[in-house]
């Protein structure tokens, strides 16, 4: 085949041109030169849709294409498959773990691509050192929606995490911690693992929209502070709050009402849809906010409120 | 000017498709124009087909030449190789009044030929042509590695780049060094 020198063309046709190559020919394209390098965000790459899930070991481009890592190994090479879907990373150093193999994919995919990142969802195992050097890495960054999991994240390191990233919804699944310093976040789901140490929960989450505590140690009077609290509007975003708690007594009171579940037969059945969630509710009873907006609140196996916002 | 009218040989491919045309509607005579390249050799092209072109289209409505004038006045394409043009001329012809499919045969298939014939189809403001030669310059690094692509599309290495720059800075010190010297001369 005939050399032919790309570097020579005028910007419009090199835009053309780079637009039909896929992220998997951006990427090698990216790897030739300097020169080079700087020709992929010609393509619209600052558009793309990255979506890195920790736990699945890959980072998938415009739901299409999968950037996969794997230890340095000689056998390997760098080549696409077949499909030119799939494209193998061979990290050098091999004596990385795999999520920091998996960060330090992401972070040279975002330096070439100039993208943000659609969804970043986190593992259960990772470390607090690896959390804030995986978000140091993504200052300045864009991400629609992250799911924080990690282990011993403490309000401070959460903190330090979130300080510089821009986030359109976030969902924390971690243990139970203040995170006062997240009330401006627009969007914020809060799926939180209590671990007994922090017994006045409820007040921190006032930016929430959605708000889930498994094994929760809440009982009916701090439930009914809560409730006197939204009433109050102090939980002006919230949307859908969860609670599982052994300490939630179905004879007491809640919201002045006793003797849960209530209405279940003969009660109108209610659906709400919050992010990736839906929630229902079989009767309940109704409170409502000294703003006039109502809300479901129903206790069985566990606690489930339903506001209704648009109503 | 040492013009031969190519009108019969370029005009060829287009002729079954001019026919058909001309007996359907025969009250409105084809107009023609002309064009011609580095190579001086003119090519007669109808209007019809030169509408791809955006660039002779919109000189054309500003003209507004009669068949004589237009024959005497060729539109000059001097940055333009005879047989690039001749390329191109042809697809005009072949696509005469019709959308151009998304995967289209009748394209030139010399990939020698690619670099300056997209470069001319780009100057001549011929979309749907553009749209093909950018796929075909793309089709040549798919499944490629960085070393293959660096080599299909000559991207010099960093290195080479670095080598090159340094040596332009050196020639335009020198140039301007000779420049002072000559300016210092004419002075006494």
């Amino acid at each position: 085949m005939a050399p032919f020198p790309i570097l020579k063309l005028p910007l419009v046709i090199l835009e053309e041109t780079m637009r039909i190559l896929n992220p998997i020919e951006l990427y090698q394209l990216s790897k030739c030169s300097k020169r080079s390098y700087k020709l992929v965000p010609l393509a619209g790459t600052k558009n793309y849709s990255l979506r890195a899930t920790f736990s699945m070991d890959k980072l998938l481009i415009n739901e299409k294409f999968s950037f996969i890592t794997l230890p340095s190994l000689t056998s390997l090479l760098m080549n696409p498959d077949q499909q030119q879907t799939r494209f193998t990373w061979i990290d050098n150093n091999c004596n990385l773990d795999r999520q920091t193999r998996l960060k330090n994919l992401l972070l040279s995919l975002l330096d070439i691509f100039k993208c943000g990142i659609y969804h970043l969802e986190t593992e259960q195992d990772h470390t607090a050192i690896q959390l804030e050097e995986l978000f140091s890495g993504l200052q300045g960054t864009t991400i629609h929606t992250a799911v924080i999991r990690g282990a011993d994240i403490s309000a401070s390191t959460l903190e330090r995490i979130f300080g510089s990233v821009k986030y359109l919804e976030l969902s924390l699944e971690l243990p139970i911690c203040d995170f006062k310093s997240f009330e401006t976040f627009p969007s914020l789901v809060y799926i939180a693992y209590d671990n007994g140490k922090t017994r006045n929960q409820c007040t921190s989450f006032k930016s929430c929209q959605y708000l889930m505590i498994h094994n929760s140690h809440i009982d009916n009077k701090e439930l009914n502070r809560f409730l006197e609290s939204w009433k109050n509007g102090n939980f002006p975003r919230l949307e859908v709050a969860v609670f599982q708690s052994e300490n939630l007594k179905k004879h007491e009171e809640i919201a002045g009402f006793s003797d849960w579940p209530r209405n279940t037969t003969g009660g109108v059945s209610k659906e709400k849809r919050t992010f990736n969630w839906t929630h229902q509710v079989q009767g309940g009873e109704e409170i409502v906010r000294n703003d006039g907006i109502k809300a479901t609140i129903q206790l069985d196996t566990c606690f489930i409120f339903l506001v209704w916002l648009d109503l | 000017m040492s013009s031969t009218e190519q009108g019969t040989s370029s005009a060829a491919p287009a002729e079954p498709t001019t026919a058909p045309e001309s007996a359907a509607a025969p009250e409105v005579p084809e107009s023609f124009y002309y064009v011609h390249g580095k190579d001086k050799v003119v090519h007669k092209v109808s209007a019809g087909a030169l509408q791809h072109s955006a660039l002779i289209h919109g000189m054309i409505s500003n003209l507004g030449y009669t068949e004589e004038q237009a024959k005497a006045n060729p539109f000059p394409f001097e940055n333009i190789d005879g047989d690039i043009l001749q390329m191109v001329v042809d697809w005009c012809n072949q696509h005469k009044g019709k959308p151009t499919p998304p995967e289209d045969t009748n394209l030139p298939k010399q990939k020698e030929k690619l670099f300056d014939l997209v470069l001319a189809v780009n100057y001549l403001e011929i979309k749907e042509l553009l749209t093909y030669c950018c796929k075909q310059v793309a089709m040549m690094v798919k499944g490629k590695s960085p070393e293959e692509i660096r080599e299909i599309w000559m991207i010099p290495t960093d290195a080479e780049d670095e080598a090159a720059e340094k040596e332009a800075k050196k020639r335009a010190g020198k140039e301007a060094a000779g420049e002072t010297a000559a300016a210092a001369g004419d002075a006494k």
